[in-house]
């Protein structure tokens, strides 16, 4: 991985990796605040705001003719929890100008430079937003909120974590709250605006065929924040499980969902969390994991069942589709297989294909600019570089005592289920034919 | 038998595939591509649609599901291991999928390439179904349906192509119902795997860093001709009507769906042809509602959609449909504005500027589908079982005119449209 990090300024930094085994090149800036309710809804509002148009291009229209003649090159945001931060991200994905049909020209310098009018020169009305904008995209973003529902997993998903970090900015939705979406008007989400461009962490990563140097140049160039106000993130914390929560509520769905939500006793901060990827990949991850093997394959008890780690703040979510009548013995189940790896039984099979599973894993990452974006950018969160070679190196050398170390500091924090009505109430669809 | 491969080459963008028909009937393809990870597909053309055949010149009418159903079995051996446990020695990753019209077996290794081409072969050869197995899997898949039952997209989707087609079998789930799959028996997914399951109606395509005759080599000691009778299709009787107009339903989500559809009775013969026809309606729904047209420009400005909105043609090779998809209540006025468009479009056409402009970022997205040995293995083999090389979608692209586009307006007819809509069951505030 030909990676460099240059630091601009305080706060502010680009990460390029250069390859040319690419025809998609990927340019992301990030920006990073710290996750509170107050000002959650007004950062996630904003990206969506300032995709609808810019001084020059005012309209969602002609941003999207200027995108489509710079072969089609895809512009997109999110707003998402990492740890107990907010990351709001600006991607632009753009065709690598050697395979242009001729006349392309340099469609980078050209895409970083229409990313950066989004973000520094939106259409403005008065010195603010459009009150028009703003009104649309504040009910646009009220739609994906309560489109949560439609998706019971993620739904009962998100449940969980806010009942296990009630008062915690880990319970906070990174998507804003309605209640306070409802109140924005474009005066204040403009201030909101500025105070999101001098006070975020900024985090570049370019990954494509350009040298560093002309990247850097180019942001250099293209990205003028003015004075700013940084003051450096505070640290994530945990929060540690005391007793076992239970929750549910009854859903009109077919299926039960139940969310278990486990405090992982450490976070990518602390060494021993080296191991916790060598523990999900024996628990939860693989097709020959604990879980897989036991809830789904020989108990039949789920139709799915996965464990979502999240390192940074140390926890981990595990959710499966169950029949409401398997609730106890799913639930059981998962903490029995749980115990199996804290007391050390783990066989030498399971432990290599663990290794060999993670192994895979880490030496594929280098075959998407994506994937290489997304592990480069966990490494400047959790401020812990090595290269997926060097992680897949390390790995190799755990042995079992090691997972079960890491294991015996995980707690249960809480348990939600979704309960389903159990039967589908439809009538069975069968063809005349 | 000619032991050679043909090897196919596109300069623009640097790439290059070899085919070979093996002995056995199977064709091999192999795109060598420097990555770490390689992926590899082995699929048979048989898919949900395919419920009606004859072998031997007996007829066959299966219930809906087996195709599915077959996947599920697939992974089970005699010994009591599945085939994910084979693949776990070897660190690879595997899955499978079932579509309407393939079943595909793939899986992705950073190590030991060969060996996990072999378990693919093996375990996709080697079939062992009982009664025991079969009931366990009923279990199964009747909890998969049970959660897709619960997924309004899924709901919606099968509710639009039940409304388009009266006979074609798209209509019908890919996993089949509860009570379909409660029909499936050892006997009877031995006579499909039969059927179906032979070299030349089957395709093995890999990318990665390999050579074709190191893919060759393990296709020789694990693949042979097959005895016996191979499935003859029955062609669905589709006409060109609809189906029916409307279907309503209700379930708890946030906002009300709604899928507006079109029915495509003008799909040309011939592999290319469809193609090309699916490319230009694909461009021309861009054109029509796509983010840079006027209508989404107004339409969204004004509230009248929503974020969610889309407009995408679907083809199945002898059937196809544009679907507009929405989350808003009034179907009415949504179907009215886009008839309105068309109208509009056909008075007073795009210009060819705009035209250029979206076929060239439709090049684009084609050309970038080359980075992933994934995405390359899997368009490959769809692009084998549909006719034509998987080159020909960048090239065609290339190649489409103005005029082909402008002809396919007349897909968007009164009597070719159907509405699906799906009602939250409770208003929130």
């Amino acid at each position: 991985m030909d990676y460099k990090r240059k630091k601009i300024s305080d706060g502010e930094y680009v990460n390029t990796i250069c390859t040319d085994k690419f025809k998609t090149a990927v340019f992301t800036v990030k920006f990073i605040l710290p996750l509170s309710e107050k000002t959650a809804s007004y950062y996630a509002l904003i990206p969506n705001v300032l995709k609808c148009g810019t001084a020059e291009l005012p309209t969602i229209r002609e941003i999207s003719r200027r995108l489509q003649e710079l072969y089609g090159m895809e512009l997109f945001s999110s707003s998402v929890k990492v740890g107990d931060y907010q990351s709001v991200s600006f991607s632009i994905a753009m065709l690598d100008s050697k395979y242009s049909m001729g006349d392309g020209g340099n469609i980078t310098e050209q895409a970083i430079s229409l990313l950066s009018s989004v973000i520094f020169s939106p259409y403005t009305e008065n010195g603010v937003f459009s009150a028009a904008y703003v009104e649309r995209e504040k009910k646009t973003l009220i739609d994906s909120i309560r489109a949560t529902r439609n998706n019971k997993n993620s739904f009962a998903v998100e449940k969980c974590v806010e009942h296990m970090f009630a008062g915690d900015p880990f319970s906070v939705n990174p998507k804003g709250c309605e209640k306070i979406i409802v109140g924005i008007d474009p005066k204040t989400l403009f201030s909101y605006y500025e105070k999101f461009l001098s006070e975020a962490r900024i985090e570049a990563f370019y990954i494509g065929a350009e040298p560093h140097e002309k990247i850097e140049k180019i942001f250099a160039e293209k990205f003028h924040f003015s004075e700013r106000n940084y003051s450096a993130l505070p640290e994530v914390r945990r929060k540690a499980a005391v007793k076992v929560n239970e929750a549910q509520e009854d859903a009109a769905a077919i299926q039960g969902k139940m969310v278990m939500g486990f405090d992982l006793g450490c976070t990518s901060y602390d060494a021993m969390c080296d191991a916790a990827p060598l523990f999900m990949a024996v628990f939860s991850m693989s097709p020959v994991s604990k879980l897989f093997l036991n809830v789904r394959e020989k108990l039949s008890l789920c139709y799915y069942c996965q464990g979502v780690p999240e390192y940074l703040k140390g926890v981990l979510i595990v959710s499966s589709g169950i029949d409401n009548t398997n609730f106890k013995a799913a639930k059981s189940e998962i903490l029995r297989q749980l115990d199996a790896v804290k007391s050390g039984d783990i066989t030498d099979e399971e432990m290599f294909f663990a290794k060999k599973s993670l192994n895979d894993i880490y030496r594929t990452i280098n075959d998407s600019p994506f994937s290489i974006e997304n592990w480069c950018f966990n490494r400047v969160i959790s401020g812990k570089f090595y290269t997926p070679e060097e992680k897949a190196d390390d790995i190799m050398k755990m042995d079992a005592g090691k997972v079960s170390e890491f294991a015996r500091g995980i707690k249960l924090d809480t348990v939600f289920f979704l309960r389903g009505a159990g039967t589908s109430g439809l009538e069975e669809e069968k063809d005349e034919a | 038998m000619k032991r050679e491969f043909e090897i196919y080459e596109n300069a623009v963008l640097n790439e290059k595939f070899y085919s070979l028909k093996h002995e056995s009937g199977l064709t091999v393809q192999v795109f060598p591509k420097k990555m770490s990870s390689l992926y590899a597909v082995y699929a048979v053309k048989f898919g949900s649609v395919n419920n009606r055949f004859s072998v031997g010149g007996k007829d066959f009418r299966i219930p809906d599901g087996v195709a599915h159903f077959l996947e599920h079995k697939m992974f089970e051996g005699k010994n009591g291991k599945n085939a994910f446990e084979l693949y776990a020695e070897y660190g690879a990753s595997a899955n499978a999928y079932t579509s309407a019209l393939n079943t595909a077996y793939l899986f992705s290794s950073a190590e030991d390439h060969e060996k996990c081409l072999g378990v693919l072969l093996d375990f996709v050869n080697d079939p062992y179904f009982t009664e025991e197995n079969i009931k366990k899997e009923q279990g199964i898949i009747s909890q998969e349906i049970g959660m897709y039952d619960d997924n309004p997209f899924s709901r919606l989707y099968y509710a639009t192509l039940k409304l388009l087609y009266k006979n074609h079998p798209v209509r019908n789930n890919i996993c089949g119902s509860v009570s379909s799959i409660s029909e499936i028996t050892p006997e009877l997914l031995y006579n499909c795997y039969n059927a179906f399951y032979r070299p030349e109606n089957m395709v093995l395509c890999v990318c990665g860093d390999i050579s074709p005759e190191r893919v060759l080599a393990i296709v020789d000691g694990k693949v042979t001709a097959k005895a016996g009778d191979a499935a003859v299709l029955t062609s669905p009787d589709e006409p060109d009507e609809i189906n029916e107009k409307y279907a309503e339903l209700k379930m708890d989500i946030s906002k009300p769906m709604v899928s507006i559809a079109f029915k495509d009775n003008d799909i040309p013969t011939g592999a290319k042809n469809v193609l090309k026809r699916s490319l230009c309606m694909e461009i021309l729904c861009e054109l029509l509602f796509g983010k840079s047209s006027a209508f989404y420009d107004k339409m969204y400005a004004e509230g009248l959609i929503s974020s969610s909105f889309s407009a995408e043609y679907i083809e199945y090779t002898d059937c196809g449909s544009v679907m507009i998809f929405d989350e808003s209540g009034d179907d009415k006025a949504l179907k009215e504005a886009v008839l309105s468009e068309v109208k509009n479009a056909i008075g007073k056409p795009f210009s060819k500027d705009d035209f250029e402009r979206v076929r060239r970022s439709r090049y684009s997205e084609s050309v970038r589908s080359f980075d992933s040995t994934d995405d390359i293995a899997n368009d490959m083999m769809r692009s084998y079982f549909s006719g034509y090389n998987v080159f020909l979608e960048p090239d065609m692209l290339s190649a489409i005119k103005y005029s082909d586009v402008l002809e396919c307006l007349s897909v968007f007819k009164e009597e070719n449209c159907v509405t699906a809509k799906i009602i939250p069951t409770m208003q929130r505030g």
